[in-house]
């Protein structure tokens, strides 16, 4: 029962980049997969993030960028996911993201990286993947 | 997972720990029959008249519900040691996904160490409620949580099952937007405690107003109360204090005559039909629930005897 309730992702863009438009596009898509989003927009910080992420027992997190001082976001964000929620919230990042900085957000934990080019499916279809998995370990140790 | 698990996340949410509070919510959204325990603690609440109150906010898409929720628990934060609210959005028909879009409004007041805000989506259930929002709604109760706010999810005049849940109704237009004023005329005019003109500073805001007064005066009369019309504009946090002023004058209107034990004992045979079909599956009688709510809230039963008792009965008249 536990492994078919839906996905619940919040979907943020941290500091001033307000570029919403992927973010809507997203939304939608993700709501078209079953997933319940939790939409928080623009001008967030890791702070509101984490914590919503934390009241509303989300399994995902996205975050947004497009722009190019991305990175200390996302760790900050990583920091705080980690000492808040250990390993039960899956972090994802998106947006403008250079291809050769792939393995760096893999490697503070980020459990996905996407594209521009890469498709609102795919997108959608390897979150699911992720906290498929996620869940399925969580359930494994619990049991 | 056993029912022990979700009493230690009851006990640790109570003292204010978000994530416990968060897990909690997920375990009863996800098998509402785990709420048992907990009320039964909110059973005994209810009787001693420490119980909290909801207020239920209704309306039309884009009216502006959040907003004003958002001013409301801003307002009340300050000085109710913890407040809760619960945003509901609809689930797709389509997909079964759903854009939970509502909290993003409070946001400047959603992280307050005293403000607990969750949002849930309908899940294929019809009304304005979601599939399991009474029992989140009791075991928010129980959790003295003080008021709780619940936002429904915005179908206008399909939200009337928010009475199940809810102690005072409010329900907001906007001025000019005929459509919001249309829908309350088909259903929300019955249960309707407070009438909210929301963006009130755009024209058309006092006959928008007037125009709900006059409604009112023609409608059925209810014993001891008339609905109020407040105009707000949330975005300015202007009206909420008057807001909120009606709806304690509703609340004592509802302690100090028999109306507040109706809507009490219609929440309770509520919980008690629902858990029993979550164990059964049919259809019931609702006489045969109100008095069990009678007995449930005189002491002489407690809910789980209550439970067992409809279960009897259901299997006595099949």
């Amino acid at each position: 029962m536990t492994s078919e309730r839906p996905i619940r992702i919040v979907l943020a863009k941290l500091g001033l980049d307000d570029h919403l438009r992927a973010l809507f596009a997203l939304s939608q898509a993700f709501r078209d997969a079953g997933m319940e989003v939790i939409y928080l927009g623009a001008y967030q910080t890791p702070e509101t993030v984490v914590a919503t992420a934390e009241v509303e027992n989300a399994d995902a997190v996205g975050l947004s960028f497009h722009t190019v001082n991305y990175f200390g976001w996302v760790e900050e964000t990583m920091r705080l996911c980690r000492e808040r929620l250990g390993d039960e919230v899956s972090v994802f990042v998106g947006g403008t993201i250079p291809r050769e900085d792939k393995s760096m957000l893999e490697s503070v934990g980020v459990r996905g990286v996407f594209f521009p080019g890469d498709s609102l499916g795919h997108i959608a279809a390897s979150i699911a993947r992720v906290v498929g998995e996620t869940r399925g370990k969580a359930e494994a140790t619990a049991g | 997972m056993m029912a022990g698990e979700a009493q230690g996340l009851f006990v640790r949410a109570s003292e204010g720990d978000k994530r416990a509070f968060g897990r909690l919510l997920t375990r009863i959204e996800e098998n509402p029959r785990e709420s048992s325990a907990v009320l039964q603690s909110l059973a005994e609440k209810v009787v001693d008249r420490r119980d909290s109150g909801v207020v239920g906010v209704v309306g039309a898409p884009g009216v502006g519900k959040s907003t004003l929720v958002g001013a409301l628990v801003g307002m009340l934060a300050t000085d109710h040691p913890r407040v809760g609210v619960l945003a509901i959005d609809p689930t797709s028909p389509l997909s079964g996904g759903a854009v939970l879009g509502d909290i993003v409004r409070m946001q400047a007041h959603a992280h307050r160490p005293n403000v607990f805000a969750r949002s849930m989506a309908t899940r294929g259930h019809q009304g304005g409620l979601s599939r399991s929002a009474p029992e989140v709604v009791a075991v928010l109760r129980a959790l003295g949580l003080e008021p709780i706010i619940v936002e429904t999810s915005g179908a206008g005049q399909a939200d009337v099952e928010v009475r199940d849940i809810a102690d005072t109704v409010a329900v907001v237009v906007v001025p000019g937007w005929g459509d919001s004023i249309q829908v309350i005329k088909a259903g929300l005019l019955e249960i309707a405690d407070i009438y909210v003109v929301n963006k009130a500073d755009q024209e058309g805001a006092l006959a928008a107003a007037r125009d709900l007064e006059r409604m009112l005066a023609y409608s059925k009369p209810r014993p001891g109360w008339v609905p109020k019309v407040v105009q707000t504009v949330a975005a300015s946090g202007s009206g909420i204090r008057e807001l909120w002023e009606q709806i304690v004058a509703h609340r004592q209107y509802l302690a100090s005559t028999g109306a507040g034990y109706e809507r009490r004992r219609q929440q309770m045979a509520t919980i008690i039909r629902r858990m029993t079909l979550a164990e059964l599956g049919p259809t019931w009688r609702d006489g045969t629930l109100l008095r069990l709510a009678d007995r449930v809230l005189g002491r002489e039963l407690d809910l789980a005897r209550a439970v067992a008792e409809a279960k009897a009965g259901l299997v006595e008249t099949a």
